[in-house]
């Protein structure tokens, strides 16, 4: 799955860090989500999307392999 | 009583406490998307480390005394290997919970695989030595598995820190 929100972050202009905080898990979370090491739980998706006032399929789109 | 006697009786009966805690609450359901895996405190891992280091310093007297002390050393850094294992993280979210949840189970396959392929040696009377006879193999198997799963987890904790901005 790819996701747009080392993007969106920059739009933002947050850190993964301040992002973490935003919605309450570890820097690594989000750390492994941007290098899609780590698929998010809905619940993490939707409040990652209303954190950028965006759908969750703008900001994560599946691929082929998925 | 004696003090090495009683030092393992304390453990057996905060083992029974420490398992009563990770074990659902919910009843009788088993129902497994119901129950929610009730892990220690974060604090429960300082109490692991100093466990270790009292059994460390206790070996050395035991050993003195009673010239064995591979069993009292085995089966008390395996329970402090399981509390620390099972302790939350100071962030704990969903991705250490999975992280947590994959690292053991490479290490529980490793573990039940090995015990089956020494079940499988014993009973077909192929020379092995007598330490693999021994209940201490079991243990000393059980603690390799956990430091395993541990090692498992916090490298892969370690590798994402490493690409984390600051």
């Amino acid at each position: 799955m790819k996701n747009r929100l080392k993007i969106e972050r920059a739009i933002k202009n947050l850190t993964q860090d301040d992002l973490a905080k935003l919605i309450g898990v570890s820097r690594q979370t989000i750390n492994s989500i941007e290098k899609s090491r780590y698929v998010p739980s809905t619940v993490l998706a939707l409040k990652i999307s209303e954190v950028f006032e965006k759908a969750v399929n703008e900001i994560f789109e599946l691929e082929d392999s998925d | 009583m004696n003090f090495f006697v009683l030092y393992p009786l304390v453990l057996s009966v905060l083992m029974v406490f420490m398992v009563g805690w990770l074990l659902p609450r919910a009843g009788s359901t088993y129902d497994l998307f119901r129950l929610k895996l009730q892990l220690y405190p974060n604090w429960f891992k300082y109490f692991s480390i100093i466990w270790i280091v009292i059994t460390i310093i206790l070996s050395f007297f035991l050993s003195s005394s009673s010239g064995n002390n591979t069993e009292f050393v085995a089966v008390n850094v395996n329970f402090s290997l399981f509390v620390f294992f099972f302790s939350k993280e100071k962030d704990e979210d969903e991705f250490s919970e999975q992280l947590r949840l994959k690292a053991f189970i490479y290490s529980f396959i490793s573990f039940v695989s090995f015990l089956i392929l020494f079940g499988g040696f014993k009973g077909s009377q192929l020379s092995i030595p007598d330490i693999f006879l021994d209940f201490i193999f079991v243990q000393i198997f059980l603690g390799i598995a956990l430091l395993t799963s541990l090692v498992y987890f916090y490298i892969t904790k370690y590798k994402v820190n490493k690409n984390i901005e600051g």
